[in-house]
């Protein structure tokens, strides 16, 4: 087996082909990162609180400086939302918009929300009143197309994939089949097989005007 | 006025709540006041507990209680048998309780003012165990000079043994022109439902312990908890919020005594989640079976006999090991009819983390084995594996290895036909080849296809008196306006509460909008049995039918609000004779066929699955998207017990304790694309036009004689 991979390797090295199967310009569920680091000076916790935007709103922390991001929103901002699968970044399910990028909350530390800007998938519905002719509580089209296609089952998972999906379609609003794919190889899902999933997203990037 | 609720994709009832992330799941509750809680497993397969000690672990900070088996009322529970002590340790209420059985165990729990604090504590816990011999491997275990793991549980390890005797094998053989002999092995399977074990337990304002936490069956985990406290069933409420998946692995209890013993005697609030590696190391897994079968065929093709002996690792308790047993000894001849068929089925404790109920209960283990023996006679005999089976398939009237028929429809041969037919079987016969060069080499990818076919339980059978309950309450004046339905069957994420919303929709002539649900509550609604076994869209859909009905006939008799409870008992099964097997075990069965194209690397051992068809007889699919769900999921389930996912285990220790060691499926793991084929044969039974199942059980080691190697 070692053999086989290494032989094909420096068999594809010499042939130039390595980057065969690679995509020109990968996924990275980033939206053009907003993080601006200036006068966030580093603080000493507890003494001074973790200041943080969440959905739009202002959260002060005074607990929770130990913990991971995905904690800090569960436990003390009480967003629950937000799910623990893993704890060690397998499962997704904790993804969250850090400064425009979509990240694994529990790989984050609380501190680092200090001065930035968070999104959470309570937050997500919100996100886009320009497409909402009524004004309030329009589900993101993500949102809409994971009920209408099926997507969801136990649903666990779900804040994840809707997340990821949604980032996605701010990084490229057209994306193809193998880039849906690509945006959510860090979500893990027991229940669908993924199908209903990626056929929603799908749909969702169609939708939009 | 709705045109027709049923038969239609509805969307479901919990999405939008689900997408928007408002929905609560147990590791989501909060209380005022709430304490937590940290479980110390035994983390060794196999020991006496000679002492405990807490005072440490009592005095450190935010500590509130550290219990212990003395501790436990009543020290032992089992959804099957009470085998499993709550707590291990000596000096509790039931003797052999201080004996540790696999890692998982449990050894105390600690209970503080924050998780942090509770964990500190637990460390503080010195526990001193005298370390035995772990059994590790059942063929051994089962041998009767084996140290008995369950001292007052009869006098050997073998706690489940089936027959079947039908016709004579041995006559039956000497018909036979070729004869298979194989022995399999199929291996544990990890349910990594996404949500960890937790819950919230408390006391109501009436005084009742309450648990809310995810499982299968609201009263029996009630009846469980109620036994393990020493307290009378209506002291113990269960509710389930929204549960992250189950696939059988809820069945069992994992959290629920302990929180339910710590809130009753703290009178405070108590919540607990499990970790990932709490989880995994903490609740049953699908066995690991062992299955030896010898069959014979004539040269036109009929089988003449069959005889298999399967060897199931039940790991340190019962849990369902009799139930999944039990279904595999009835589904280990195939969906095929054999005149002459000797199995004989073991259950057998070992010190390996419990066999539980795993989708397909049994099934997929003995199908494994039934559909790797048709394959290996069909090339024996030179024929088409398809035709092969076609010839052998169940018709109305052929009497399983149990000796009766199976209930009709008997819907087998149709299911391979649509299966065949939507694959195009005979045209992908000749794709052998997949590119013929990579660079420089010539490609060491080939490709093959594969057929399988099955059948499996619907309903908890065996003689076991099965029922359903539902309420039903029509409020308005002239017309109907607000319906609540109240029902306790778990939506595990299946899409139970939507398919009942459907059917009481269709009964009452109403928008699915207009009903509205309360679910899963022990204190107010009646037993609904357990969302396994694939049985609620059959049970929950006549109990549902049953309740509607009903109160659509008070309310057309004027009655305001017009309110009806109703109860269905499922037709009645016999439990399997002792020497014979003869029985009429169920009184349904679902069926299913698929074929599969896939290529193999054959340097490199890569599986790729480049097509699935999957024809699944639900009877009337009361909802077909939610159908579809099911079957893709299976299958993806399916696909990575068969190809990728490992449990590993060394000296009865867990090695893949985490979802970075345990793999499952990924986007990029799964078949490339699946073919659901719903095949409708109704059933008389089933409500509404013949409902059979929602969950559809599909016998994922299928997955893996598909591979033939052209
Ligand atoms: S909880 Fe963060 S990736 Fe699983
Ligand atoms: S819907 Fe259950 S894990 Fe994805």
């Amino acid at each position: 087996m070692v053999r086989v991979i290494t032989r094909r390797g420096l068999t594809a090295i010499r042939e130039g082909r390595e980057q065969v199967g690679m995509p020109k310009k990968p996924i990275l569920l980033d939206s053009g990162s907003t993080a601006d680091f200036s006068g966030r000076a580093a603080r000493e916790f507890p003494a001074s609180p973790i200041e943080t935007t969440i959905n739009g709103r202002k959260y002060t922390f005074r607990n929770g400086y130990n913990k991971t991001l995905l904690r800090l929103l569960r436990e003390e901002g009480m967003l629950t939302g937000t799910k623990e699968g893993c704890a060690e970044g397998e499962c997704g399910a904790c993804t969250v918009f850090l400064d425009g990028q979509a990240v694994m909350s529990c790989l984050v530390p609380a501190p680092r929300a200090h001065g930035a800007e968070i999104v959470t998938v309570e937050g997500l519905a919100d996100l886009t009143p320009s497409l909402s002719p009524s004004g309030e509580g329009r589900l993101h089209p993500v949102q809409e197309k994971f009920i209408e296609y099926g997507a969801v089952q136990c649903g666990y998972c779900i804040p994840g994939f809707i997340m990821s999906g949604a980032k996605l379609l701010e990084e490229k609003a057209n994306p193809t089949e193998y880039e849906v794919e690509q945006a959510i190889t860090g979500n893990l899902c027991r229940c669908t097989g993924y199908y209903k999933i990626v056929k929603a997203i799908e749909e969702a990037a169609n939708s939009k005007p | 006025m709705s045109d027709h609720s049923i038969g239609t994709s509805h969307p479901r009832v919990d999405a939008r709540g689900k997408v928007t992330g408002e929905t609560l799941y147990s590791g989501d509750l909060t209380k005022p006041g709430m304490l937590f809680m940290k479980i110390l497993f035994a983390e060794r397969p196999h020991a006496k507990v000679k002492d405990v000690r807490i005072d440490r672990a009592l005095a450190s900070p935010g500590v509130v209680a550290v219990y212990t088996a003395k501790d436990v009322p009543v020290n032992e529970y089992g959804l099957q048998i009470p085998d499993q002590p709550v707590l291990c340790g000596p000096g509790a209420s039931k003797p052999y309780t201080d004996i540790v059985r696999f890692v998982g165990d449990q050894i105390a729990v600690v209970v503080a003012e924050s998780e942090v604090q509770a964990d500190a504590a637990l460390k503080l816990i010195e526990v001193d165990y005298e370390d035995l011999p772990p059994l590790l491997d059942p063929v051994t275990a089962m041998r009767p000079d084996a140290p008995r793991l369950h001292p007052d549980r009869g006098d050997s390890n073998v706690c489940v043994h089936y027959k079947i005797r039908k016709g004579n094998v041995d006559e039956g053989f000497a018909q036979a022109d070729v004869i298979v002999e194989e022995e399999y092995r199929t291996p544990v399977q990890e349910h990594a439902y996404l949500q960890p074990e937790a819950g919230l337990a408390y006391l109501d304002e009436e005084g009742r312990v309450v648990v809310e936490s995810a499982g299968q069956w609201t009263h029996a985990d009630r009846k469980s908890i109620a036994h393990a406290l020493g307290l009378p069933e209506e002291q113990v409420r269960v509710i389930y919020p929204a549960i992250g998946g189950a696939f059988g692995g809820r069945e069992d209890l994992s959290v629920q005594i302990v929180l339910a013993l710590a809130a009753m005697k703290l009178k405070r609030p108590v919540k607990i989640i499990w970790s990932r590696r709490e989880s995994i190391i903490g609740h049953g897994k699908r066995h690991a079976i062992i299955l030896k079968a010898k069959w014979g065929a004539t040269k036109e093709g009929k089988i003449v006999a069959a005889e298999n002996e399967i060897i199931g690792d039940g790991g340190a308790y019962m849990y369902t090991t009799n139930k999944v047993l039990g279904n595999s000894t009835i589904t280990s001849t195939g969906p095929y009819f054999i005149p002459n068929v000797k199995t004989d089925v073991y259950g057998i404790y070992t010190n390996n983390v419990p066999g539980a109920a795993f989708r397909g209960f049994g099934a997929p283990q003995a199908l494994f084995m039934a559909e790797s023996q048709m394959n290996k006679l069909a090339e024996k005999l030179g024929m088409d594996p398809v035709e092969f089976r076609l010839k052998n398939a169940l018709k109305d009237g052929d009497t399983l290895g149990v000796g009766t028929p199976a209930p009709n429809p008997v819907s087998i041969t149709e299911c391979i036909e649509a299966a065949r037919d939507s694959f195009k079987w005979k045209k992908r016969a000749g794709r052998r080849k997949a590119s013929s060069r990579v660079g420089s080499r010539p490609s060491s990818i080939v490709r093959g296809r594969g057929f399988a076919a099955g059948f499996k339980n619907v309903g908890f059978s065996f003689g076991y008196k099965e029922n359903c309950w539902a309420k039903v309450e029509i409020y308005g004046n002239g017309n109907i306006e607000r319906v609540v339905l109240h029902h306790a069957g778990a939506d595990v994420g299946q899409g139970l509460h939507t398919v009942i919303s459907q059917m009481a929709a269709e009964v009452l002539n109403v928008p699915v909008e207009v009903v509205e649900l309360r679910t899963s509550d022990s204190a107010t609604q009646g037993n609904p049995g357990s969302a396994s076994a694939s049985r609620l869209t059959f049970m929950a859909g006549n109990a549902v039918k049953g309740a509607a009905e009903q109160a659509l006939a008070k309310w057309k008799a004027e009655e305001r609000p017009a309110v009806a409870e109703f109860s269905y008992f499922a037709p009645p099964t016999t439990p399997m004779d002792k020497e014979t097997g003869y029985s009429m075990p169920n009184f349904q069965y679902a069926y299913v066929a698929q074929a599969a194209e896939v290529e193999v690397d054959t340097e490199a051992g890569h599986v790729r699955v480049l097509r699935i068809t999957s024809a699944d007889d639900v009877g009337k699919a009361i909802n077909p998207e939610l159908v579809v769900g099911q079957i893709e999921g299976a299958i993806v389930q399916a696909h990575g017990y068969a190809v990728l996912e490992e449990f590993k285990t060394k000296d009865g220790r867990v090695m893949t304790d985490q979802l970075s060691t345990y793999l499952i499926p990924t986007i990029w793991d799964i078949p490339e694309k699946v073919d659901s084929v719903v095949v409708e044969v109704p059933d008389p039974n089933g409500p509404l036009g013949g409902a059979r199942h929602g969950r559809t059980a599909l016998p994922a080691g299928r997955r893996r004689h598909r591979r033939r190697h052209p």
